[in-house]
C-alpha cells in the first residue's frame, strides 16, 4: 500500500492510496501560491476500517511542511482533525479563512 | 409476491467532521439503488443541557437532494444562499441541492441549551441528469403534516413522500417518484407496504428488531435491499423500533458520486471540484 500525489497542469489533484492497481483513498487538494487546499478526503469502501485517511492527512501535512505550504481546511475530516489537534497541525494550519 | 430480501447491509462507522455516522449505503457488498445513493445514520446521541455550539462545517453540494428525518431532537441548518431553517423532531427537510450550495448542519442552539437526545438519518436521493444543474430549493414537512399510514395507536409511520394506500406525502418534488415512510412500531405490530414491481424498495432498521416477511430477522443499524421482483413486504416489530422505508422508480443511469457530488460522469465530478475550488459555490462562514 502506498499514497501517491498526482497533479495536473493546474495544480489540483490528489493523494491517493493504492494497494496494487486498486484505489482505497483520496485526498482532493488544490495549491495556489503557499497555500495548499484540501477539499474533500475520501476512504472508499474496500478501505475502510484501517486507518487510511489518517495516512492521507499524514501524507498531505508532510507535503505541506516540506514545501513550506500552509494549509486551508476545506475538507470536514481534515478541518475536524486540525480542530482537535492543534498541537499536531497548527504549525500548517491557514487559520481565519477556513 | 413479496419481494425477497438480496442484500442485509450493516451500517459501518464512519467519521464525518467531528460525528461519527454509520453508513450502509454505499457498501462494499453493495453499491447503489439510484435514486437512492448515500443513507448515513447518526445513532441517538445525549447532549447535557448547556453544551457548547456544534457544526457539521460548511461543504458543498451538487445534483441530488440530501434528505434528512429527524429522529429526535433539533437541527439548524443554513446554506451559501442565504436560507437557513430549523428541522424539529419527527420532521423531514428534503433539500435539492441541485447545481450547487454550501451548507453546514448540527443541533439547534435551543436544543443545545435544553439538552437531549439527537438522531437523524440523512438519505441523498438521486435526480435525473437532465435536473441535477437546476437551481437549488427546500422542502420541510413536520411531523403533523406527514398522514400517519396507520390508525393504530401503536404503529406510528408517517408518511414524508410518494404514496401510500390513498395517502399522499406532503414532499412532491422528487423529480423520480420516491416513496419515504418512517417512524416507529410497538412490538408485535404488523405493517404491509405495497411496492411496485421494478422499484428499489429499501428498510433501514433504525433502532430495535423487525421480521421481515414473517421469516427474517434484521436487527438495528442495518439496511435491507429488496429484490425488484415482488409486490410487496411485511415488517413485524419483533421489539418496539424505529425503521424508514423507501421505494422508489430506478434512475437508469451511471452513477458518478463522489465526495459531496452525485453527478454522472468523472468529468461532471472534476468539474464540480473546479468550481468548488474556484469558489462557485459561494460563502458560508460556519
Amino acid at each position: 500500500m502506498e499514497v501517491k500525489l498526482r497533479m495536473n497542469e493546474k495544480a489540483h489533484g490528489a493523494f491517493y492510496i493504492m494497494e496494487g492497481e486498486q484505489r482505497l483513498g483520496e485526498m482532493v487538494i488544490g495549491i495556489a501560491g503557499d497555500t495548499l487546499t484540501a477539499y474533500h478526503t475520501e476512504v472508499f469502501p474496500e478501505g475502510e476500517g484501517r486507518g487510511l485517511a489518517k495516512m492521507l492527512l499524514d501524507a498531505m501535512v508532510d507535503y505541506a511542511r516540506q514545501h513550506r505550504l500552509k494549509v486551508k481546511p476545506l475538507c470536514l475530516y481534515v478541518h475536524a482533525q486540525f480542530k482537535k489537534h492543534p498541537e499536531a497541525y497548527g504549525d500548517v494550519w491557514q487559520q481565519g479563512e477556513a | 409476491m413479496y419481494k425477497q430480501i438480496e442484500h442485509i447491509l450493516e451500517g459501518r462507522e464512519k467519521h464525518i467532521g467531528d460525528d461519527t455516522i454509520l453508513q450502509s449505503l454505499p457498501h462494499k457488498d453493495f453499491r447503489f439503488a439510484s435514486p437512492f445513493v448515500v443513507l448515513h445514520h447518526l445513532p441517538a446521541r445525549s447532549y447535557p443541557a448547556g453544551s457548547p455550539p456544534e457544526r457539521l462545517h460548511p461543504h458543498p453540494h451538487r445534483g441530488f437532494a440530501p434528505v434528512t428525518f429527524m429522529f429526535q431532537g433539533e437541527g439548524y441548518h443554513k446554506d451559501s444562499l442565504g436560507n437557513s431553517g430549523i428541522l424539529e423532531a419527527g420532521g423531514v427537510q428534503w433539500m435539492f441541492a441541485g447545481s450547487g450550495l454550501l451548507h453546514s448542519e448540527g443541533p439547534s442552539k435551543a436544543f443545545l441549551e435544553k439538552g437531549g437526545d439527537y438522531e437523524l438519518v440523512q438519505l441523498w436521493v438521486n435526480v435525473p441528469a437532465r435536473h441535477k444543474m437546476e437551481a437549488p430549493f427546500y422542502q420541510h414537512a413536520s411531523h403533523a403534516q406527514m398522514p400517519a399510514i396507520s390508525k393504530d395507536a401503536g404503529i406510528r409511520l408517517h408518511l414524508a413522500s410518494g404514496t401510500y394506500q390513498q395517502l399522499t406525502g406532503p414532499v412532491n418534488r422528487s423529480f423520480t417518484p420516491v416513496t419515504a415512510i418512517f417512524g416507529s412500531m410497538d412490538i408485535n405490530k404488523t405493517v404491509r407496504f405495497p411496492a411496485t414491481v421494478g422499484d428499489w424498495t429499501l428498510l433501514y432498521v433504525v433502532d430495535g428488531a423487525v421480521i421481515i416477511n414473517d421469516r427474517q430477522t434484521v436487527n438495528k443499524q442495518h439496511l435491507v435491499i429488496f429484490s425488484k421482483a415482488g409486490t410487496e413486504i411485511t415488517v413485524t416489530a419483533r421489539e418496539q423500533c424505529r425503521l424508514l422505508y423507501l421505494c422508489a422508480t430506478p434512475i437508469d443511469e451511471p452513477v458518478a458520486a463522489k465526495g459531496n457530488f452525485v453527478m454522472n460522469t468523472l468529468e461532471e465530478i472534476a468539474q464540480a471540484e473546479a468550481d468548488f475550488a474556484a469558489g462557485k459555490f459561494g460563502e458560508l462562514d460556519e
